[in-house]
């Protein structure tokens, strides 16, 4: 988590996304946009990029970092799944998503902090926006 | 001093690690004489208040009461009556808001605040000036980053109603003229209130010089238990009052359409008050007496100072406010650019030492500095120098640990 706090991976040229969606945490400040680009495969819709910019705290970036990695040439379908597994799994605890990345795992270091459980979702759930626009919105804890 | 307080203060034996507790200014540590007289009040005088007809019940009485006359002469106020007990500084401001200004108001009045105010002294007047069509008017601070009460014109004005400022600033440690403002305010008559919650712990708290209208502060900053606080309120402005909270205890005959209340303070006390609560705010102020508030204001003047210079020697850390020495009263904001407030303060935790970090419910004065939060250290009695030097050695660990090179 802090290699990708002090060196975000996918920072930055959001100007190709096609989906941008926003997060916002006024208690602490943080603000993250997140884009997506989709291209149509012989498998399905994938995602060409996942890339995200915005200020935050280490925690936030380092998720943002790590989810946008994560999805990046996911199928749109299972990047829905993670996102949902990955903040159902945040909010609510439980058995972790089979198969995730040690990247991932690592996230769940904050779940001994809940103050900063906020931090953590915030580009997971602007992410999951972004991918599933008509779906509900999920709610923040705290 | 802390040699000559440690004795006092169990946590720091008993809280778990070792622990460099620097977030007064949020709330403070308690003495063993406030848990002491708040236990005892539970194992020998725990009766309802006000309420019963045995001698275990007048004694419980008789100690709250007690507890007022106390905190009323540790304040300077003339009356006991002039002295509610709310549960917070938050909920006295909202009782002058709900209970005074809801019926002062009128259209086109205006209610000043300062740009540094806490959101317990901001919202309650937006909240109100709206309901009132009233106007909420905002200070603004200076170029020497303190507010600039010359510049805010009309502050003194014809339809200036209330002037509500705090005495000590919960971000930077600045210190307003209260007193000058209430003078001048006063000479208009116009009412001051006076939000005194970082204050009482350190700067000697008296309403008459100050003869201000309302002041409020809770018992949790100064020593005292969490959960009790108090409104003074100025015996003219306390006839003008109407209750807010209705219930028991503050009503003289209730019939079916009209009821009667009974007289201040109680009339503003519905529900059954917290005798511990007020005898431990009680001996709070016993126990800020023993040591002298001018002594422990100095004490923690030195402190923010030396803390000051010593966090200029990290590189890349800003503080905020006043620069001069002398000026905070216990409190230094800052950042380490680069870093955001919350992992600072997250790497100095689990380094022992106790921070805040964020807005500090001062979100309007956040936007005018230009900044999300700030990294808080604020001082207490049983703080010294060693605790300054961990505070640095944990700033410089998040540095190290959270900046890439």
């Amino acid at each position: 988590m802090l290699d990708h706090a002090r060196h975000p991976r996918n920072r930055g040229g959001l100007e190709l996304a096609e989906i941008v969606r926003r997060g916002r945490n006024p208690q602490c400040g943080d603000e993250i946009e997140v884009g997506i680009a989709v291209a149509r495969q012989a498998r399905g819709e994938v995602l060409a990029s996942a890339r995200f910019r915005g200020r935050g705290c280490a925690v936030c970036i380092a998720s943002a970092s790590i989810a946008t990695d994560a999805l990046c040439a996911m199928t749109r379908a299972d990047a829905v799944r993670l996102t949902r597994e990955m903040t159902r799994w945040f909010g609510a605890g439980g058995a972790a998503p089979s198969g995730i990345s040690p990247a991932l795992q690592a996230l769940a270091l904050v779940r001994d902090y809940p103050a900063r459980l906020r931090c953590a979702l915030l580009a997971w759930q602007a992410l999951s926006e972004a991918l599933d626009p008509d779906a509900v919105k999920p709610s923040t804890p705290g | 001093m802390r040699r000559q307080v440690q004795e006092d203060f169990p946590f720091l034996r008993e809280a778990a690690g070792p622990l460099r507790y620097l977030d007064n200014a949020a709330t403070t540590q308690k003495p063993l004489q406030v848990i002491e007289a708040f236990s005892r009040c539970y194992r020998a005088a725990c009766a309802p208040v006000h309420r019963g007809l045995y001698p275990l019940a007048a004694r419980a009485t008789a100690d709250y009461e007690a507890a007022r006359r106390r905190l009323a002469q540790f304040i300077g106020a003339p009356r006991a009556e002039e002295v509610i007990f709310t549960r917070s500084a938050t909920d006295s401001i909202n009782l002058v808001a709900c209970a005074w200004a809801r019926r002062q108001l009128r259209p086109g009045d205006r209610v000043w605040v300062t740009r540094l105010e806490h959101h317990s002294n901001f919202l309650p007047w937006q909240k109100i000036c709206r309901e009132r069509g009233a106007e909420l008017r905002i200070i603004e601070l200076g170029r020497d980053g303190r507010p600039d009460f010359d510049a805010a014109s009309e502050l003194y004005g014809a339809r200036t109603r209330l002037i509500a400022i705090s005495q000590v600033s919960n971000v930077l440690g600045i210190v307003n003229p209260v007193q000058q403002v209430a003078g001048r305010a006063r000479a208009r008559g116009i009412a001051v209130l006076v939000d005194a919650a970082q204050a009482a712990a350190h700067e000697r708290i008296d309403v008459g010089a100050l003869d201000c209208d309302f002041l409020a502060f809770s018992a949790h900053k100064m020593y005292g238990p969490s959960g009790i606080g108090l409104l003074y309120a100025a015996a003219p402005r306390l006839a003008e009052m109407e209750p807010f909270i209705v219930g028991g205890g503050m009503v003289d005959e209730v019939g079916e359409s009209e009821s009667t209340w009974v007289p201040a303070p109680a009339r503003f006390e519905a529900g059954s008050p917290d005798a511990a609560g007020a005898v431990g705010f009680a001996a709070a102020a016993d126990y800020l007496d023993a040591i002298g508030v001018g002594a422990l204001g100095a004490h923690v003047r030195a402190l923010a100072d030396r803390a000051m210079r010593c966090l200029s020697e990290i590189s890349e850390v800003e503080i905020y406010g006043p620069s001069q020495e002398g000026q905070r009263a216990g409190i230094v904001s800052f950042n380490v650019k680069g870093l955001h407030p919350h992992d600072v303060a997250q790497v100095a935790g689990e380094e022992g030492v106790a921070l805040r970090a964020g807005h500090h419910c001062c979100q309007p004065l956040m936007k005018h500095l230009g900044i999300s939060g700030t990294v808080r250290a604020s001082f207490a009695v049983y703080n010294d120098e060693s605790d300054i030097e961990a505070l640095c050695a944990a700033v410089r660990r998040a540095r190290r640990l959270l900046l890439s090179e």
